[in-house]
């Protein structure tokens, strides 16, 4: 489906940021991710990773919440501000139920309590990026359907939003009064111009790129 | 040997005896102001029957003139510490006539002394013999009775009023049920003397001066009541002292519980390191073509985060240990040192930095280091408490380790607002704090520690701002 839209989301290197003020356990979370061939980055602190560049790539964070100076709940409400969309998976010691709840409400995908299994870690490791890997490949296929559609003339774009709900040729025509092979002749060019095969088709991009039938055009 | 003789110096040996009892019970509490009164009460009576005894016997006008203005002073003596004594136990008595009575003696007594012959006659002149019922003879002073003897004869109506006004003011509470045995002295004091000095006076019927036993029921019933409420004191005593301990060793076992908690969060990180090297070196070894550096240096993380752990350990071990007989002198600089180190993740966790400064060459204290570091611990996270509740910009806590006076001062202070000075003495009393959630027995215990070792604990604001606490214990020189 949608042929050549999702190309290029592999080409960026999968990678996951350890963020954990121990050296001990940076070193052997890091080693352990190696083992398994998973690329990965260390940091000593919240603020060592926040002033990173953000990762345009796949990725993940596995983020210790108990750390001096900024804490790792204190770093996630951070970097949500600031559009970060990496999947986080905290680590936690025994009995930080309250701060735990508090990160899953805020959205973090997992935690993990120390000493953690390298089962469980790589479970929810491999989890992330996938979801994260998904994230990426929906953005790039949104960003492809909107490019496609920003090649729309405005008559076309009417053209198409009429289509999507799924009126025939001749109605189309009455809707935005024109002739109906006007209509015709406007189809095939949204068809061929968003790649499309079927009606059915586009129905379905314009969903992923956010766009339902009835819509009205903002742009 | 003469039956009166008997009596009289029964009686005085008896007022002796209960003026020594007031003396020990004002020596063991030494704040209470009834205890010397009534001890001068007590003493004063003893001079009354020695003073009766030698005027019964003598037949010499000039020389019962003589006894009976001791005897003035010392029944004045006696009524005046009645009258304030009763005050100090029974606080609903009246004030003003207290001061009234005492005035009124005053008067008489500048009368006694200054006047020619004494308050009861202003001339003796002459003495009687009589006879006792069983055939004892005695001797009784005739003479002017003089016009200021009023003066004395209205307290003796006066202070059983006072005393039952007070008694009934306070019928309902629990200082007249302690008290009522001396108003009943006192009533019962007034119908002996009283009935006497009506019967003497008006030459119906002789009988030898007995004030000193109607004095003797009043001081018995002083010497009854204050011994009773002493005992009760000192039971009081020590049901607080050993309140204090149980709560010494609550909060011992809830210092205990935190200290746990963190230990169990140090030791979770080596523990974690060491699981994950160690998952991860099978891994490598799994491998076709397996790096043996990599799992060298694998091993070796693993045996260095084995050791932390086992330092973590010896460490909770140290600090767990109870003081033991043997371990009763600390060097204070480590004992500090091991605290900070315990504190350093919670301080540094809330933005605070902590400076120790200490003096080389400390002498050894006394005490025994477990309970010094309790009372740091305590110290350290109250300043804590200070610098997170003030959510002060500088946060820093100073301990400053120093030799002083013979021993050592470890001082910790902090950059919080200090405290109120009208809180601050009674800091360390039970029940008195600062904290919404804090039972107020942190310092009450803490002091006691300090001051079972033979130091003292002390607080003060520092004039650049924050409180500062002083912990001085005595060197050992054992």
């Amino acid at each position: 489906m949608f042929s050549g839209l999702a190309t290029g989301v592999h080409a960026v290197t999968e990678t996951v940021f350890i963020i954990d003020n121990d050296h001990s356990v940076r070193r052997s979370l890091s080693r352990l991710l190696r083992s398994e061939g998973i690329r990965n980055e260390c940091f000593e602190s919240a603020q060592a990773y926040e002033d990173r560049d953000l990762h345009n790539g796949v990725g993940c964070v596995l983020l210790d919440i108990n750390m001096p100076g900024m804490s790792g709940i204190e770093l996630q409400a951070r970097l949500l501000e600031r559009g970060h969309n990496l999947p986080v998976v905290f680590l936690t010691g025994h009995g930080d139920v309250s701060s735990s709840v508090t990160a899953l409400k805020r959205g973090a995908l997992d935690y993990l309590t120390k000493p953690v299994d390298e089962a469980d870690l790589l479970r929810a490791v491999r989890h992330a990026l996938k979801l994260h890997r998904r994230v990426l490949a929906d953005a790039r296929v949104r960003n492809a359907i909107r490019a496609r559609i920003d090649a729309l003339t405005p008559r076309e774009r009417e053209v198409m939003l009429q289509l999507i709900t799924g009126m025939p040729n001749k109605l189309v025509a009455d809707r935005l009064q024109i002739a109906t092979k006007t209509a015709k002749v406007h189809r095939a060019h949204v068809m061929q111009k968003m790649g499309m095969r079927s009606v059915a088709e586009l129905v379905h991009a314009c969903h992923l790129a956010g766009i339902e039938p009835g819509a009205e055009f903002d742009r | 040997m003469s039956l009166l003789g008997i009596i009289w110096s029964m009686i005085a040996a008896a007022c002796g005896m209960l003026g020594l009892t007031q003396a020990f019970l004002w020596w063991h509490n030494r704040k209470r102001i009834e205890f010397p009164i009534s001890m001068l009460m007590a003493f004063s009576a003893m001079a009354i029957p020695l003073l009766e005894m030698n005027l019964v016997f003598s037949a010499d006008a000039a020389h019962h003139d003589r006894l009976i203005l001791w005897m003035n002073l010392a029944v004045a003596t006696v009524l005046v510490s009645i009258v304030w004594s009763l005050r100090a136990i029974l606080p609903t008595t009246r004030r003003w006539a207290a001061v009234l009575i005492t005035a009124l003696w005053i008067v008489g007594i500048c009368v006694n002394f200054l006047l020619p012959g004494n308050l009861t006659f202003s001339e003796v002149l002459a003495v009687e013999p009589y006879m006792t019922p069983w055939g004892e003879q005695y001797f009784i002073a005739k003479g002017t009775i003089n016009p200021w003897k009023w003066t004395a004869d209205i307290t003796v109506l006066l202070i059983p009023l006072y005393a039952i006004d007070g008694a009934w003011r306070a019928r309902k509470t629990s200082s007249f049920r302690q008290s009522r045995a001396i108003v009943w002295g006192i009533v019962l004091f007034v119908l002996i003397a009283g009935t006497q000095a009506i019967l003497l006076d008006t030459g119906h019927y002789q009988t030898p001066y007995t004030i000193s036993l109607a004095f003797f029921f009043v001081i018995l019933s002083f010497t009854w009541v204050l011994a009773k409420e002493a005992v009760r004191a000192g039971k009081l005593d020590e049901q607080i002292a050993r309140t204090l301990r149980e709560t010494e060793r609550l909060m011992r076992i809830n210092m205990m519980g935190e200290v746990a908690a963190t230990l169990a969060h140090e030791i979770n990180q080596p523990l974690s390191a060491i699981l994950g090297n160690a998952q991860a070196a099978e891994k490598f070894l799994a491998r076709q073509d397996p790096d043996l550096d990599e799992i060298r240096e694998i091993l070796a993380d693993i045996v260095r985060d084995d050791k932390r752990a086992r330092d973590i350990i010896t460490n909770l071990r140290r600090m767990l240990k109870g003081d033991s007989s043997e371990d009763q002198k600390a060097d204070l600089e480590s004992v500090t040192r091991e605290v900070l180190a315990f504190m350093e993740r919670q301080l540094a966790q809330n933005a605070i930095s902590a400076q120790l400064h200490a003096e080389k060459n400390l002498p050894r204290v006394c005490g025994g280091p477990v309970a010094i570091q309790q009372v740091l611990l305590n110290l350290i996270l109250n300043a804590e408490h200070a610098i997170i509740e003030a959510n002060a910009t500088k946060r820093v806590i100073e301990v400053r380790v120093s030799k002083k006076k013979g021993g050592c001062e470890v001082q910790v202070s902090d950059s919080g607002p200090g405290i109120a000075e009208e809180i601050r003495e009674k800091l360390f009393e039970p029940f008195v704090t600062t904290k919404k959630l804090s039972l107020g027995m942190g310092l009450t215990v803490c002091r006691r520690i300090i001051e079972n070792q033979g130091g003292h604990l002390t607080i003060e604001n520092q004039t650049k701002g924050g409180a500062c606490f002083r912990a001085w214990l005595p060197a050992c020189t054992l």
